[in-house]
């Protein structure tokens, strides 16, 4: 079930919303249960027969982290704590990697081992990896609740469940335990809302929107199509702020509907696009991800405490391995390690010291505008292998971004300045820039220069204050109820393939 | 709580944008350059249809495909027969358009309908392309709409329509103009000007389109019935002659014959003819303009010319039966008994094709056979 879909917004949320506080008059525990009953019912919308996997998912770690709770010495707590996490990662590496590993095998040795269509669990990833830091949290002593209902809330919990938030246990057991949770609060009702409300917009008015002028030339790039360079652009600008929305507008959906049942949960995005460098537009992108990361995996590498070199070392074992968590391809990993040579590259470039010394307010002001642009065009490239489903594929678009293909414009708009063809190619029709049409062109920039314009000038939902967050459902309303009932089918958001 | 509108607001911003979101549409955004040249299509089209209806005549009724690969000029000066070309483009609701051009058809003429090959509304809700005309400039007509409609063509705008609107709004202020518009139709209403030296800038386009395929899918979930049903029935009670037809395709398109035969049984079981050329309207991609679906004009007028003589065929019979070859189709003018066979040009060999027989022109289902006289020619 999708959070932008008619079923989930009329029947699901109403009915889970009403049985919730009901029952919580009557009981707190039993209202907990139903909300955790609520959100098994939401998986199993998806795919029932993954149901049982999730629960036992569920119960096992929850028995693995009793014991950690309780076992005595350090070699014991150890043990326990690898063999659970062992599990744990072998049922992903099942479920997501078994026909990459198969795929990579046939390539490097020339057998030709069938590949294995396994099915993956929706929200794997993301159950997987909420279990891994709870078991963590428990050998080191963090974890203090052990109730087995605020457990399994706390792992099915549907607003994070799918893509996330990735949780700490920690952050949310308190608040399963307070009694104000279970008390309807008009306030935080209404804030919540009206952070669904926006993350709707950005789901169903914007990323819907730009998909339509990404997907098309990414497809046609992996049939050996050569595309040129406003083709490219286009769907790579395109492509990046669809992925921001799409994902951001997930965050803000499930940090809304946490909200409606008196839960907070952490933010995941901080205006990412207006990041300075790279190291800080992973402290504003998917930032649960990135405390993960630095909690479970960089800092038990060994983080910054050895030196430079190792350092490096760990930050690209870090980013490459996040790369990998996103899927079951090479241009994840790609995409990781070019992400881990940007910090590398980003932390040897803050060693240097260089631009310390004093600048004019004007001449800082530039340089940061240009720190913020080159930090956003190598995520544009990064966004361009992570999208692509080949290397060869990110490859062409890249070449074509490059201008190296060309520069071409449909002949109606470039007609529409003067002497333009002149300097450029024309042809009478581009199917993958706007769609093959003019208007569907001047569609596909207005939107990336809507999104810019959002991305760049304005503040992100959880700034905003009050005026603006009724000036932004207030103008994006309609365009919301149109998408969801009288628009396509709903799509899914990205961030479920992971 | 700074950040937190107050219930009352959020709700009064919800309702408020809502109605913002209507207001927008209905009475500010437009689209100048594609949404409102329907009215003026039809509107010019209805004009010379008016301007001739006294006169027998075939009418040709079906997407852009009808307007691009279909010539009526070549009919008229090809037959004799007066015709005047109604298509404008897919995806508008066929009965609104028909609705305009009724009073104008009489008894016996002919309403050739080659419709495009069908795919379902991709909306949940089944609203046609028509809608955004209705509700900026036709409120009187949405004010016929059913609730449903009424508010499906309501909410028919997304951010990409806004955006057109914007565009379309900013280039007809700079006097922009369209590549086809009212000045390039002909008089009967075919679309002209569409020649090979124009053609040559779609034509890596042409080259590289996909091998176009037709699913049987497509037409059996009654949507399609419900389309043209309508038409078939208001025909028939005015006594107008419906031939359904194939639209123009690539000659590497997958057209199933269970498709073809489909739309044969589907045009027969309700009391019109079927027409199938021998080449199933199929072309090299070399014929096509800018898509898939729209000829040459040199294309478009030979297509014309072997249509127009089984068309004024069924106009001056009123029979389906009938039987033109491509060698006899320079001149008709006589009355002759038609005869159950077509025959290919090339080969000079005779083919049978199952929609030209006698019964199916007014028939009950019991008389008219099933589509098993379809031999693809």
């Amino acid at each position: 079930m999708l959070f932008n879909s008619p079923a989930f917004l009329l029947i699901f949320l109403p009915a889970a919303l009403i049985a919730f506080f009901l029952i919580a008059i009557w009981s707190r525990a039993f209202a907990a249960l139903s909300l955790a009953l609520s959100s098994v019912a939401f998986y199993a919308v998806w795919n029932p027969r993954f149901v049982a996997l999730l629960l036992a998912s569920v119960v096992f770690n929850y028995c693995m982290g009793a014991a950690l709770g309780n076992a005595d010495g350090l070699r014991k707590t150890k043990l326990l704590l690898v063999f659970a996490i062992a599990v744990d990662l072998s049922l992903l590496a099942f479920f997501k990697y078994t026909d990459f590993f198969i795929t990579t095998i046939n390539e490097l040795t020339g057998a030709q081992v069938p590949l294995a269509h396994i099915v993956l669990p929706l929200g794997i990833s993301f159950f997987t990896f909420t279990q891994i830091a709870f078991l963590v949290d428990v050998s080191r002593g963090v974890v203090t609740e052990y109730s087995f209902v605020h457990y399994l809330l706390f792992v099915t919990y549907f607003p994070h469940l799918v893509a996330g938030p990735i949780l700490h246990h920690k952050e949310m057991m308190p608040q399963f335990a307070s009694p104000t949770t279970y008390r309807f609060d008009a306030a935080l009702f209404t804030e919540g809302m009206s952070i669904f409300l926006i993350g709707l917009a950005k789901k169903v008015v914007l990323a819907d929107g730009l998909a339509a002028f990404a997907s098309p030339l990414f497809s046609a790039v992996e049939n050996g199509t050569t595309v040129t360079f406003f083709e490219a652009w286009g769907a790579a600008l395109a492509y990046t702020f669809q992925l921001y929305f799409d994902f951001s507008g997930y965050s803000d959906m499930a940090i809304g509907l946490s909200l409606l049942f008196n839960v907070r949960l952490p933010l995941n995005f901080a205006s990412p696009y207006k990041s300075k460098n790279i190291i800080e537009f992973w402290r504003r992108w998917h930032m649960t991800l990135s405390r993960f990361l630095r909690d479970y995996l960089y800092v038990p590498l060994g983080g910054n405490r050895h030196g430079p070199a190792r350092r490096y070392a760990n930050l690209m074992i870090t980013m490459i391995l996040g790369g990998f968590w996103h899927g079951a391809s090479w241009t994840f990993v790609i995409w990781g390690a070019l992400h881990g040579a940007f910090l590398v590259a980003n932390h040897g470039w803050q060693r240097l010291r260089i631009f310390r010394h004093d600048i004019s307010p004007r001449s800082a002001m530039f340089l940061s505008s240009c720190a913020t642009t080159a930090t956003f065009f190598a995520v544009v490239a990064g966004w361009v292998v992570f999208r692509a489903q080949s290397m060869h594929g990110a490859a062409r678009v890249l070449v074509g971004m490059s201008g190296a293909n060309g520069f071409v414009l449909p002949s109606q708009v470039a007609a529409i300045i003067p002497g333009l063809d002149r300097h450029i190619g024309v042809k009478g029709n581009m199917p993958l820039f706007g769609g093959g049409s003019v208007m569907g062109v001047f569609e596909q920039l207005s939107l990336i220069i809507l999104a810019a314009v959002l991305c760049f000038g304005f503040p992100n939902t959880q700034q905003m204050g009050t005026r603006m967050r009724i000036a932004a459902i207030f103008l994006s309303i309609g365009f919301v109820i149109q998408g969801i009932f009288f628009g396509h089918a709903p799509s899914p958001f990205l961030y479920f393939q992971f | 709580m700074k950040r937190t509108p107050s219930p009352r607001w959020l709700i009064g911003t919800v309702l408020s944008g809502t109605c913002f979101y209507i207001f927008l549409f209905m009475f500010i955004v437009d689209r100048p350059l594609t949404t409102n040249e329907i009215g003026a299509y039809m509107q010019y089209k209805a004009n010379y249809l008016a301007s001739i209806r006294d006169e027998s005549k075939i009418a040709i009724f079906a997407g852009s495909n009808g307007r691009f690969s279909h010539r009526c000029e070549t009919i008229t000066a090809q037959t004799g027969v007066a015709c005047a070309n109604l298509s404008i483009a897919v995806g508008y609701d066929f009965t609104w358009q028909m609705s305009r051009y009724w009073p104008y058809l009489k008894r016996g003429d002919v309403l050739y309908m080659p419709l495009e090959y069908w795919a379902p509304p991709a909306g949940r809700v089944k609203i046609n392309g028509e809608a955004p005309y209705i509700v900026r400039h036709d409120h009187a007509a949405l004010a016929q709409y059913s609730l449903t409609r009424m508010v499906s063509a309501l909410f028919y705008f997304d951010i990409r329509y806004l955006f057109s609107g914007i565009g379309e709004m900013l280039l007809q202020k700079s006097g922009a103009q369209r590549r086809t518009s009212l000045r390039s139709l002909t008089v009967q209403g075919d679309e002209r000007g569409a020649t090979t030296e124009k053609s040559e800038q779609y034509s890596a386009f042409i080259q590289g389109l996909p091998h176009p395929s037709v699913s049987l899918e497509a037409y059996t979930d009654r949507a399609f019935a419900e389309a043209v049903d309508p038409i078939i029935e208001t025909a028939r009670a005015k006594g107008i002659v419906v031939v359904g037809g194939l639209p123009t395709a690539f000659d590497d398109a997958q057209i199933p014959t269970p498709v073809v035969m489909w739309l044969q049984t589907y045009f027969e079981l309700r009391g019109a003819c079927f027409l199938v050329l021998p080449n199933l309207s199929k072309y090299p991609r070399s014929a096509f303009y800018d898509t898939d679906s729209h000829l040459q004009e040199s294309a478009q007028i030979a297509h014309s010319a072997r249509l127009g003589p089984r068309l004024a065929a069924i106009e001056r019979s009123t029979r389906c039966s009938d039987t033109v070859s491509d060698a006899d189709s320079k001149s008709h003018t006589h009355k002759s008994p038609l005869r159950l066979t077509d025959t290919h040009a090339t080969s000079g060999r005779r083919r049978r094709i199952g929609a030209w027989r006698p019964c199916c022109m007014n028939s009950r289902r019991a008389s008219c056979p099933g589509p098993n006289l379809f031999v693809p020619g």
